[in-house]
């Protein structure tokens, strides 16, 4: 395809999508169940947390550092999808997102809270091209999802990410994006 | 005391040729592989690559690592950090091989003739002429204080899975229980020596020998694949090659390492690409640290097709065993899809079975020594064995005093399903799992081996095919007695860049002659990048203006890019021509 009939196609198409956009409903307005992100002790339990709190970065297994987080479900029951990312609050820029989990919540999450037995671990480190990851906050965004892809919950949490001080230098090697 | 014998530690094919997949080559020579340098316990022993296929869903990643190794089964020992207890399973040679041959890179040549080129094959009719250049380029239970988790058996391996929550108790173990950890892994092993880790090593079993040893796969929690590669430095050679697949949604990325676009006027198009290895290797050199990978392939996992595993493939298991006598057993095998084809041979396709299907039946119907000694190929012998036990036998019966046809068919048949049919069809269904493959290359000498490289995905980013086009256009008008050889021609690469063979390109025929893509000091790679978890990617190095104006300068020097003679009058011609066509180069790279 000559080059200028490719550019001239994808800005039409650039222009259709964007005007598909705008008509969308605004799905979060619409949402059916809910979820809570809070922290867990030695990977169990669940925690409030307050936006902005310090949180310190885990050894992972393989060389990694990550964050464990702790969401609750409510409202929602069966094979729902969870949907995980996180940002930079800073600049916006997207540091992590995780494959899709499927999750089978059962039927007393209908009613009332419920979380797993173990929290989730964000991979953080080593951090993409580029990029420093402690000592700045990130807003972790999780959504549950339908089979139809549609919205069922949303939340977000902002956390502060800490090198842990016993393998500091190691943590600055991993999650300075060098 | 450490015993620093063989390591072992994943390890891949780095060349074409290697690359090429068992099936086109003899067994002996596929195993031949240079990997690993014994005996000295002091030195490390070196392994020539990695190849791996990381399969991504619902939070938990399935690694099929191929094991290449060429030392004594003695000398076979193998380490691996893991987040969790990995659930362990056998996995398939074919699996790379079929990888391998459906996303390797290709470079492929369009050839057009103006004027009245005696070599245009169009004047010949149908085939002759021009050299073909379709062939495959590039490359080419814990108890007390014992770290011991699990240990069990699988295929020919002895596995065991230690915490490595420190250091030492671990590697004690290790070598108090015969499993030899390479010299130097107590200098690197630290990085993943941490509370709630777990070090997997692997070894051969007594009786089984190195041509048993086959894939794995490994399946463990974790959000994103990577690859220790730290824990490789110490076994590797320079340059070693390290090939990834990733299966998911979407196109995958080297999460913290670069990524290059190599510059494919450097791409030897004359002959299909055959330096594709090196101009990957001095590209991603270019980039600091040296940590870059380019993408092969980015596209459809149907690529793979149903090659593994097509409807009705290996039969039935009670089928086979119950053929009892040996010429029926292997006829089994070969009407039930267990050789493959390829390559050449007298009747123009070369039945091949992989190193692992002949390790097992050579157990039980072993090759006559003479057979093997007249040159007759294990993949020869039992494709053809009704006739070798039949008529060549009845010829030729001094060739069988050693024949041992005596076999528990049952017994047989389990161990090549269990090794074989199992794994392939597993190998299959991961294939078919995941919408999306992306394959991935880079070199690493052992210094350069300091982070380990993880991999994550962009739904944003463009399919990248392994098929690359090129324009060859012979100006035969400009010259009189003109061959394929001494016609001046142009060729326009993929991404754009010009070629100007004045005194045709006949001169890369020469191993000796200088090549233009070799002669012309240009940058190797065309972008380098950073390619993040949405949106397009972020030039880091755009170079394709040093490129044009290194192949401008080329050009203006010698009438070519060629520096290896005197300009030729039909080369100048052949640049006046060039201006005349006002030829461009289209700055756009062929995503």
């Amino acid at each position: 395809m000559p080059f200028r009939l490719a550019t001239a196609s994808l800005a039409l198409t650039l222009s259709l999508a964007g005007a598909c956009e705008m008509e969308e409903p605004e799905e979060e307005l619409m949402l059916s169940a809910e979820i809570e992100m809070g922290l867990s002790v030695d990977g169990e339990g669940f925690y409030p947390t307050e936006q902005g709190s310090d949180q310190v970065l885990e050894y992972g297994a393989q060389g990694g550092m990550h964050l464990q987080i702790m969401p609750r479900f409510r409202g929602a029951s069966g094979v729902v999808y969870l949907e995980r990312s996180a940002r930079l609050v800073d600049d916006g820029t997207l540091v992590l997102r995780s494959p899709t989990m499927v999750l089978d919540l059962p039927a007393d999450a209908d009613e009332s809270w419920w979380h797993q037995p173990f929290a989730l671990t964000n991979f953080m480190c080593p951090t993409p091209v580029g990029i420093k990851l402690y000592d700045r906050e990130v807003e972790f965004t999780y959504e549950l999802r339908d089979k139809n892809d549609k919205l069922l919950a949303k939340d977000s949490l902002i956390l502060m990410p800490r090198c842990p001080s016993e393998v500091e230098e190691f943590c600055h090697d991993v999650c300075s994006g060098n | 005391m450490l015993r620093t014998l063989s390591p072992l530690l994943l390890s891949f094919a780095v060349s074409s040729a290697a690359l090429a997949a068992w099936h086109f080559q003899a067994p002996q020579e596929a195993e031949a592989c240079g990997c690993f340098v014994p005996p000295d316990p002091t030195v490390p022993i070196v392994q020539a690559g990695e190849r791996i296929l990381f399969g991504m869903k619902d939070g938990e990643v399935t690694a099929h690592i191929q094991v290449q190794y060429a030392g004594a089964a003695a000398d076979f020992g193998w380490l691996l950090p893991m987040p969790s207890v990995p659930e362990m399973e056998l996995g398939s040679d074919e699996l790379f091989a079929q990888l391998t041959a459906q996303t390797q890179p290709k470079y492929r040549l369009d050839r057009e003739y103006l004027g009245n080129c005696p070599f245009d094959p169009s004047r010949f009719g149908q085939g002759g002429g021009a050299p073909s250049n379709d062939s495959a380029g590039g490359e080419s239970g814990e108890g007390g204080g014992s770290p011991l988790v699990l240990r069990d058996t699988l295929g020919p391996y002895d596995y065991a899975v230690l915490r490595a929550d420190a250091k030492q108790p671990m590697l004690d173990w290790l070598d108090d229980n015969g499993f030899f950890v390479p010299a130097g892994t107590e200098d690197v092993v630290d990085t993943y020596i941490k509370p709630g880790a777990f070090f997997l090593a692997l070894k051969l079993q007594s009786g089984e020998d190195a041509g048993d040893i086959q894939p794995i796969v490994l399946k463990y929690q974790s959000d994103l694949p990577m690859i220790p590669i730290i824990l490789t430095s110490v076994a590797a050679d320079p340059d070693m090659g390290v090939q990834v697949w990733v299966l998911g949604d979407d196109r995958a990325i080297p999460r913290n390492y670069h990524h290059t676009r190599i510059n494919d006027a450097a791409i030897d198009w004359i002959n299909a690409g055959a330096n594709y290895a090196q101009v990957v290797t001095d590209a991603v050199d270019e980039i600091e640290g040296h940590h870059s990978f380019v993408t092969e392939y980015a596209g459809p996992s149907s690529i793979m097709g149903e090659i593994l595993d097509y409807q009705g493939r290996f039969g039935q298991e009670a089928m086979l065993a119950g053929n009892t006598g040996a010429v029926e057993f292997v006829q089994y095998l070969n009407n039930n899809g267990f050789p493959l084809f390829g390559g050449q041979g007298p009747n123009g396709f070369n039945p091949t079975f992989s190193p692992l299907i002949l390790n097992i039946l050579q157990a039980s119907l072993p090759v006559p020594a003479a057979l093997l000694e007249q040159g007759i190929t294990p993949s020869d012998y039992y494709w053809s064995i009704q006739y070798y036990l039949g008529t060549y036998r009845q010829e030729n019966p001094e060739q069988f005093v050693d024949l041992d046809v005596e076999f528990v068919a049952a017994d047989l048949a389990r161990d090549l399903f269990e090794r074989v049919v199992k794994p392939t069809l597993a190998a299959g269904s991961i294939i078919r799992d995941h919408d999306y493959l992306t394959r991935l290359f880079t070199t690493l000498s052992p210094n350069e081996m300091t982070k380990d490289p993880v991999f994550s995905f962009n739904p944003d980013l463009y399919d990248v095919s392994n098929i690359h086009s090129g324009k060859l256009v012979y100006h035969c008008q400009l010259r009189n007695n003109a061959t394929a050889e001494n016609t001046p021609a142009v060729l326009t690469t993929e991404q754009g860049f010009k070629i100007v063979y004045g005194d045709g390109v006949g001169e890369t025929d020469s191993p000796d002659a200088p090549k233009p893509w070799s002669t012309v000091f240009m940058p190797q790679s065309s972008y380098q990048e950073i390619l993040r978890e949405e949106g397009e990617p972020e030039v880091v190095a755009d170079n394709t203006d040093e490129i044009q104006s290194a192949l401008n300068e080329a050009r203006g020097d010698s009438g070519g890019c060629s520096t290896g003679g005197s300009s030729s009058g039909a080369g100048a011609l052949l640049l006046l021509a060039l201006a005349f066509l006002g030829l461009n180069r289209r700055k756009e790279d062929q995503a």
